[in-house]
């Protein structure tokens, strides 16, 4: 199946709604062609990545100067 | 040893109770919760750990300062994160005005991205890319990409903010949104796969 997100986005930019016979043409395409399920899958793995980088820290030494300016202490 | 809370407890009545009325503890405990969010946040939209620590104190000045204007049937994890958002584009914008970026900014919108094809019977590179020395590469990647774009994707496509949100925060309409996050993931997919060439090899995957 192809992306939905991807699929709407690109309709979007053709200025076609989702359901107009050029979308449906292309979502037909995008479920039988390998190689635009290749590119699809690609890009939503970049997204999957960087959604998934840990989260930082926050250094001890910027903990301590956000403590001291809103004047709490840990 | 840390406490839990559950979002819960940070909007029940009582707590924000305790903060309307200044409540010291309480602004610690919401401090030490959401400091880390407010802090990645900042840090993937600036890319610079001092630009995101000034957002990181700003963000939580402007809590204790607006904390009584808060409508409790709101979520206060979202409130904060709204404050901290608008903090770190205040911040990009300031940035730019000083690095006189303006123009170059424009420049970047106008420009063709021209993506390689992967042919489908490869091995995905992006597979590979989870493991963790590959950090670096998806870091330098997103530290390369223009700032129009990258907060557009962090806000899109990481913090899963609504198109409807980013639209409000940024004053941009869904079309330009839906462009430049395109634009961002192309960016930043043709950057990985760069990467990934450079590291194992012109052979290790196929380009058409």
């Amino acid at each position: 199946m192809p992306c939905p997100e991807i699929l709407e986005q690109i309709c979007a930019e053709l200025k076609e709604n989702i359901d107009s016979p050029i979308c449906q043409d292309l979502k037909k395409h995008l479920e039988g062609c390998p190689e635009c399920r290749a590119y699809v899958d690609s890009l939503k793995k970049t997204v999957y990545l960087y959604r998934h980088l840990p989260e930082e820290a926050v250094p001890e030494d910027v903990q301590d100067r956000l403590y001291k300016v809103l004047k709490i202490k840990s | 040893m840390e406490k839990a809370y559950s979002k819960a407890s940070f909007n029940s009545p009582d707590f924000l109770a305790r903060l309307k009325n200044g409540d010291r503890g309480a602004f610690r405990e919401l401090v030490e919760h959401f400091q880390g969010k407010v802090y990645n946040l900042a840090l993937r939209i600036l890319w610079n750990k001092e630009d995101a620590e000034d957002v990181l104190q700003e963000t939580f000045l402007k809590v204790v300062d607006k904390i009584g204007t808060f409508r409790e049937e709101s979520d206060i994890g979202t409130w904060i994160y709204r404050i901290a958002t608008n903090a770190a584009l205040m911040k990009l914008r300031e940035r730019q005005r000083q690095r006189g970026l303006i123009s170059e900014l424009t420049d970047v919108e106008n420009q063709e991205i021209q993506p390689s094809r992967l042919a489908p019977d490869v091995t995905n590179p992006f597979d590979d890319l989870l493991k963790k020395e590959s950090r670096e590469i998806l870091e330098a990647a997103i530290d390369q990409l223009p700032d129009i774009y990258r907060v557009v994707f962090i806000l899109k496509d990481v913090e899963n903010l609504s198109t409807d949100e980013i639209a409000s925060i940024l004053d941009l309409s869904h079309e330009a949104i839906y462009s430049r996050l395109k634009r961002a993931r192309m960016r930043l997919r043709e950057a990985v796969l760069t990467a990934y060439k450079e590291k194992y090899g012109e052979g290790s995957y196929a380009l058409s």
